[in-house]
């Protein structure tokens, strides 16, 4: 069972699920994946993890969500856990929204719905890449 | 007509003008030459009367004094016989010697007719001048009998010429009346045969020296001899002098005719009433008439009367003395024998008046034509002006009013010209100005039109504008899903393809059996779960799992709530067991995987259609205008669909949908006015809240009512809200024309749309009848 995880925040269920098996697909040996469908649920699925000693290394965010949107969550996120890289997969973004995200929550990348596997992929990795030579642990 | 008029007023006016000066004029003349005529007339008859009484009175006086005169010779003829009686040069014994004595007296007073004198005893002596001029004596001498002596030129006693016996005086009315009144007295007037005329006598009674009554001395006097005397006054023609005893006898007249009259060869006093002359008849009757008898008259008396039309004036005039005579002396005179005179200066007065009239009129004609004339000129050239020809100049050199206000005008029409020159001008630019005005204002109206359905369609825009990016986030996420799920299926068929072959071999029949329970259960339909659902079921699959002493829990419990599996978990135990667990449930979450994103390829086509769907319905724009039917919850429904996005934020949505028929209908016009409605609902309350739709049926009209919990609008901006560009928005977001679209698509419908707002619960009420037939 590993012990870090890369987590999807998307209001929209077959996006998570189609982003969770592409996760697991290719990350699924190294990386838990797990979704929540709101901010909300991302911090429950965040202090859970945290209580299973499972270290996010990854959050990949939509933008237009019910109530808390992705920019500022991922600014909240980045403001209590700077060491998690973020990214942002929506159709959709405020541009001043993306900029705010890029200044404040170091936006690791932006990617845009529909979105191609290997982009997401590239990006996931090149995200992880942050922490190849230390121990997240 | 008009024209007509004016003409009509224009001949009119002047003629009026010229009256108003000339006639009060020449009436003012006329009362002036009328009142003097009238008093110079007035005056004149005055006149008239003044004279004649004036002529009257002095031919009376004259007559009064005559008669005056004439009466009084017989008394002094009687004086002076009685003197020479009492002086002895007669004596009364002696008749004789009265002879000489009588006859110088007859030379004296030629008035006298008889001088007599009748003694006691019956002796008579008389002188008698008779009417050819001779003289006679009568005597009786005592023998009883008149004798009549021829007297020669000395007064001496000639031949006897008759005698006439039985001659007694004493019983003569000459002897007895004044031999009764023991004084003088004069007789009756008595009316002489030979020459026949009327006469009169004063008897005296003689008393000698020893105051013995000795006879009575007696003059005769002929009265014929007033009646000529009064004919010697010129009174004109128609005048009469009459003396009147008071029994209406006539005394004299001077009318042509005797004072007496002939009846069987002698001569009889004559009643003024019998008279042949008819003046004399009037003026008796109207004297008796008016006075009932000449008794009544004692004073003098002055009066006028008409007889047939003719005026006269009449003098009555008693005549008394003190032996007993009572006359009356009458005057008639027509007032127009003085009026002759006076008709005279009156046809003077009137040819004067005439004259003067004549010269007034003709003066007044003059002065007003002088008057007048120029005033019509100057309303001739201002009735010109009047109708715009200003080219109006008056000459007319006066240094009175009339040329001052000529200069005046002439002025005045300059600076008419000139004002109207510069009006011309300026009415000319100023047409110019309102061409230019016009198409400024057509200019206007087309930049206001274009401007207005610029704004219209830029309100249609921000509304779509606000949906764009919630479309493409709802495109774009089926798609992104979609290409994903197409990635993971081809991913998971291949390694399924690969792995599942080697492991159907090396399964025992229980754990083959248990593998295809696994799939069956993964792929029992049912509801997606949510992803914390997910989580739950994670954690109670990682207890049961511990429970039931499997290794790595954490990781099968993973793959299974990923799966969805529920069931126990007991009939999976074989799979669970087996060495090769973990390739057994990568096979089997593979196959779930092709399975689920197939179902999610699904659910996010779906969810596109949807949106698309919306999409088109929300921008179709019907070429025909034509209504059609439609469903009002679907048209709804269509803008819900659209707007899920700002919903789902934190909106929660309760819809209450009666059943309702479906209206016809402009459906893409009522999605605008739900998509406003609910925008600014949720716009209202900022995303957050509680968006309540109601669709019922209410008498005959469909109603949509959509209540939002927001801040709510104010009571005083409530009336405004429905006005075009009111707007509460910032610059920018509203063009504030979304609710006066609303209200022109509701109008078109014969519907309309009602508000009621406080804080917390704002609902807008459409209204929209029910048609079911186009």
């Amino acid at each position: 069972m590993p012990h870090s995880a890369i987590l999807c925040v998307d209001d929209e269920p077959t996006v998570l699920r189609s982003l969770r098996d592409q996760i697991s697909k290719n990350f699924g040996d190294s990386h838990l994946c797990e979704i929540a469908e709101s901010v909300d649920e991302a911090w429950e699925v965040i202090d859970e993890l945290k209580e299973e000693e499972v270290t996010i290394l990854v959050i990949i965010s939509d933008w237009l969500m019910p109530g808390v949107k992705g920019d500022e969550f991922l600014v909240e996120l980045h403001q209590r856990f700077p060491n998690i890289v973020t990214m942002m997969l929506t159709g959709q973004a405020d541009e001043s929204a993306i900029e705010r995200v890029r200044q404040h929550a170091n936006l690791h990348a932006y990617i845009a719905k529909p979105w191609a596997e290997e982009t997401l992929v590239g990006e996931i990795q090149s995200g992880l890449q942050k922490f190849d030579g230390e121990n997240p642990l | 007509m008009q024209q007509r008029g004016k003409v009509l007023g224009w001949m009119g006016r002047p003629k009026k003008l010229r009256t108003i000066l000339v006639v009060p004029f020449i009436l003012q003349i006329f009362a002036a030459v009328g009142l003097v005529g009238y008093f110079s007339f007035r005056n004149g008859q005055l006149a008239v009367q003044e004279l004649a009484n004036q002529r009257m009175q002095e031919v009376e006086g004259r007559i009064s004094q005559r008669l005056e005169t004439y009466l009084d010779a017989p008394h002094q003829v009687n004086q002076l016989n009685q003197a020479a009686l009492d002086l002895g040069q007669v004596d009364g014994a002696n008749l004789k010697s009265l002879e000489n004595h009588f006859w110088r007296q007859s030379q004296v007073f030629d008035l006298v007719s008889y001088i007599q004198f009748g003694d006691r005893k019956g002796e008579f002596i008389g002188l008698a001048v008779n009417d050819d001029g001779s003289f006679t004596y009568q005597v009786t001498e005592g023998t009883g009998a008149l004798q009549t002596y021829d007297i020669d030129t000395e007064g001496k006693r000639r031949t006897r010429l008759e005698t006439s016996p039985g001659f007694d005086p004493r019983n003569r009315p000459w002897y007895t009346t004044p031999e009764e009144a023991d004084k003088p007295a004069w007789t009756e007037i008595y009316a002489w045969v030979n020459p026949p005329t009327l006469a009169i006598t004063l008897g005296q009674p003689y008393y000698d020296a020893t105051d013995t009554f000795q006879g009575i001395l007696a003059t005769d006097l002929t009265i014929a001899q007033i009646s000529d005397y009064l004919r010697t006054f010129e009174l004109g023609a128609s005048s009469r002098l009459m003396i009147l005893e008071r029994s209406g006898q006539l005394v004299a007249t001077s009318a042509n005719e005797q004072p007496f009259v002939m009846k069987r060869g002698k001569p009889e006093r004559l009643s003024a009433l019998d008279s042949k002359d008819p003046l004399t008849r009037q003026t008796l009757q109207h004297l008796l008439d008016r006075f009932g008898n000449l008794d009544a008259i004692n004073e003098f008396q002055q009066l006028t009367f008409k007889i047939a039309g003719e005026q006269y004036f009449i003098h009555l005039d008693p005549l008394q003395d003190e032996h007993g005579l009572d006359w009356l002396s009458v005057a008639i005179v027509p007032a127009s024998n003085f009026m002759a005179q006076t008709h005279a200066n009156t046809q003077m007065t009137i040819l004067l008046s005439v004259v003067v009239l004549a010269i007034a009129t003709f003066v007044g004609i003059l002065r007003a034509r002088w008057v007048v004339r120029p005033i019509l000129r100057l309303n001739t050239a201002a009735q010109k002006l009047a109708s715009g020809d200003f080219e109006q100049q008056v000459e007319l050199q006066r240094a009175d009013e009339l040329g001052e206000l000529a200069r005046s005008f002439n002025h005045m029409a300059m600076g008419l010209r000139i004002a109207f020159e510069e009006q011309t001008v300026m009415v000319n630019s100023l047409g110019e100005n309102e061409r230019k005005l016009a198409e400024y204002n057509r200019t206007l109206e087309q930049q206001v039109q274009q401007r207005t359905e610029d704004l219209v369609q830029a309100e249609k825009m921000a509304a779509l504008g606000q949906l764009t990016a919630g479309i493409a986030h709802e495109i774009n996420t089926p798609l992104g899903a979609i290409r994903a799920a197409e990635t993971n299926i081809t991913a998971a068929l291949e390694q399924t393809l690969m792995l599942l072959p080697v492991l159907l071999k090396t399964l025992s029949e229980q754990q083959l059996a248990a593998f295809f329970t696994l799939l069956e259960e993964a792929h029992r339909p049912r509801e997606m779960l949510s992803s914390r659902e997910e989580r739950q079921l994670k954690r109670q699959l990682k207890k049961e799992l511990q429970d039931l002493g499997i290794a790595s829990p954490a990781s099968v419990a993973n793959t299974l709530s990923k799966m969805g599996v529920k069931a126990d978990l007991e009939q999976f135990i074989d799979i669970f067991t087996a060495s090769n667990c973990d390739r057994i449930l990568e096979v089997a979450y593979d196959l779930s995987v092709i399975r689920n994103n197939a179902s999610n390829i699904n659910l996010a086509v779906e969810r596109a259609a949807k949106i698309v769907f919306a999409l088109k319905s929300y921008v179709r724009q019907d070429g025909s205008r034509k209504k059609v039917k439609a469903s009002i919850p679907e048209t709804i429904e269509t803008v819900l669909t659209l707007y899920h996005n700002q919903i789902k934020q934190g909106t929660d949505v309760s819809k209450i949908y009666q059943t309702v028929p479906e209206i016809y209908c402009y459906p893409d016009e009522l999605s605008q006015v739900w998509t406003n409605l609910i925008h600014n609902g949720l716009q209202a309350m900022d995303y957050k809240g509680k968006l309540e739709i109601e669709v019922e049926e209410e008498k005959q009209h469909i109603v949509v009512s959509i209540t939002d919990s927001g801040s709510g609008i104010p009571s005083e901006i409530q009336e405004k809200i429905f006005k075009p560009f009111f707007t509460t928005k910032p610059m920018g977001e509203g063009s504030g024309l979304g609710l006066d679209i609303v209200r022109k698509i509701l109008n078109k419908h014969n519907g309309r749309v009602e508000v009621e707002s406080e804080p917390g619960h704002t609902k807008f009420s459409v209204y929209l009848p029910i048609i079911l037939a186009s």
